[in-house]
């Protein structure tokens, strides 16, 4: 894979705001974002994500709640310095790196308020095990219809070997480019079970911080709870659902997000570590359009970055909505 | 008259859906399935289901060679064959095949072979059931495309 996604910056007057357009070729996917220019008092109320280009502030937005005056309208695409291309090696994180020094002019600001370019939400990326073809295909198609990138492999040994921790064989496709979100793994499988491929996951350096999830066909408490202790993130009992997979958008790192987060790289380093842990709660996923209520003009410490919006995130998990929960009430039956 | 045509075929896939799952054939995982199909994959069902045949006949004649041997004893291997039956049967929500695959393996966990013998002779009577009526559901979707296809303009669908 040596040519990755090109990144077009391009702008375009659009109504009542300037849309600031980052695209990554069909390789990754399209996304659009869209920015509206405001003041910078607003934009310091509003902490909202921030881009600056040449004393301008352009606030991110899915409509503008302010009024826009009459000298925003005057702005047209030809006071920006024309459009930039890149290309990069796929990796999301040089893409981060190279959005950042590129030609517009991207600003940290030392206060809270995240000036980290706004990069397209990637899709989540999920690798899954499962050595029934008819469930690898169900499990693909829940994965791709809730917006993920999925891999199928059909042993534990695939698997290990794509995200390169067999010893014996290491993935030919290195894995810096091939960011894994969340690995699915059915339980009973031949040769290596779900639960040994989790324990190796567990125990590698690279991967024991994504999230595993379990399935499995025997709804066995101690088997549920064998895998939790070993470091599952949540167990499905088949078939699995479309309601099964939208829960475990929650779990998936968060790394690539988009954000209107507090502290930026901070909040994605503690995604990392601590992957799904409900008591971290993030209080209210990113209120977009709403300004938060404990804005203030001096830049204070939030209790808990909220969660990007990209997922149209829920709200935090409730203890009662804690699949784990549930699923040990249905046990108790 | 080709309007007619349409509605009537889909009027016959529905009586014979709602038949599949008052005979408790089908249940509510082929209507997730259902669900996933949509334009950008409009045959995932038949896709899936044809796997699905193509991979319960190699069980189903895994499970019969191994029974008909008369040396047979390796019932572990007949789990994990009826394992992975029902698990794609539960996949695409063929209830009642996998129904007769539980019973199936409490009499392979008995090492009752005359009692496997019968949960077999059951499985595949229920399992030619199942494929001729998920055809016969294919075929009327298939009618369906095809009439839809070819009408007047100024018709609604």
């Amino acid at each position: 894979m040596l040519f990755g996604p090109s990144i077009n910056f391009s702008r375009s007057d659009w109504e009542d705001g300037i849309i600031v357009d980052l695209r990554i070729s069909a390789f990754c996917g399209l996304k659009l974002n869209k920015y509206y220019k405001v003041d910078f008092e607003i934009c310091k109320r509003e902490k909202d994500l921030i881009w600056r280009e040449r004393d301008q502030y352009y606030i991110k937005r899915e409509k503008p709640t302010h009024s826009v005056t009459q000298t925003d309208r005057q702005l047209s695409p030809r006071h920006f310095s024309p459009p930039a291309t890149f290309v990069f090696f796929f990796s999301p994180i040089s893409i981060r790196k190279m959005a950042r020094n590129g030609a517009a002019s991207w600003r940290r600001k030392s206060e809270k308020l995240d000036l980290s370019p706004p990069l397209i939400s990637e899709e989540a990326h999920v690798l899954a095990v499962d050595d029934s073809l008819v469930d690898r295909k169900v499990i693909e198609r829940l994965l791709k219809i809730s917006s993920c990138k999925v891999t199928t492999v059909d042993s534990g040994r695939r698997a290990l070997q794509f995200l390169g921790l067999d010893e014996e064989k290491s993935s030919t496709v290195g894995f810096d480019g091939l960011k894994v979100d969340l690995i699915i793994t059915d339980y009973c499988m031949p040769g290596m079970t779900g639960y040994e491929l989790l324990k190796k996951i567990k125990e590698s350096s690279t991967f024991k911080a994504t999230p595993v999830v379990i399935m499995s066909s025997e709804n066995v408490l101690a088997r549920i709870d064998r895998c939790l202790e070993e470091g599952a993130e949540d167990f499905i009992v088949k078939p699995v659902k479309l309601a099964d997979v939208k829960r475990l958008k929650d779990y998936m790192t968060t790394a690539r997000d988009v954000g209107v987060e507090e502290s930026g790289g901070g909040m994605n380093k503690r995604k990392l570590r601590e992957p799904c842990d409900p008591t971290i709660a993030p209080s209210p996923p990113s209120s977009f359009p709403s300004s938060p209520s404990s804005s203030s003009s001096s830049p204070s410490k939030s209790p808990s970055p909220p969660l990007s919006s990209s997922f149209s995130a829920p709200s935090s998990p409730t203890p009662l909505d804690s699949p784990i929960r549930r699923l040990k009430m249905t046990n108790a039956d | 008259m080709l309007g007619l045509g349409v509605d009537q075929l889909r009027a016959d896939m529905n009586r014979l859906l709602a038949m599949l799952f008052h005979q408790g054939v089908l249940d509510e995982q082929f209507l997730q399935l259902q669900q996933l199909q949509d334009e950008s994959s409009p045959n995932f069902v038949s896709e899936v289901v044809n796997i699905y045949f193509h991979e319960s006949e190699k069980l189903l004649r895994n499970l019969r060679g191994l029974l008909m041997d008369r040396e047979f004893s390796d019932y572990k291997k007949m789990g994990t064959h009826l394992n992975q039956f029902m698990g794609s049967s539960s996949s695409i929500g063929a209830k009642r095949i996998r129904n007769v695959c539980v019973a199936f393996r409490a009499a392979s966990e008995h090492n009752n072979r005359a009692g496997c013998l019968r949960a077999l002779e059951l499985l595949e009577h229920e399992y030619c059931y199942l494929k001729n009526k998920l055809h016969e559901l294919f075929q009327i979707q298939q009618q369906r495309v095809l009439a839809a296809g070819v009408r007047y303009p100024m018709q609604n669908n």
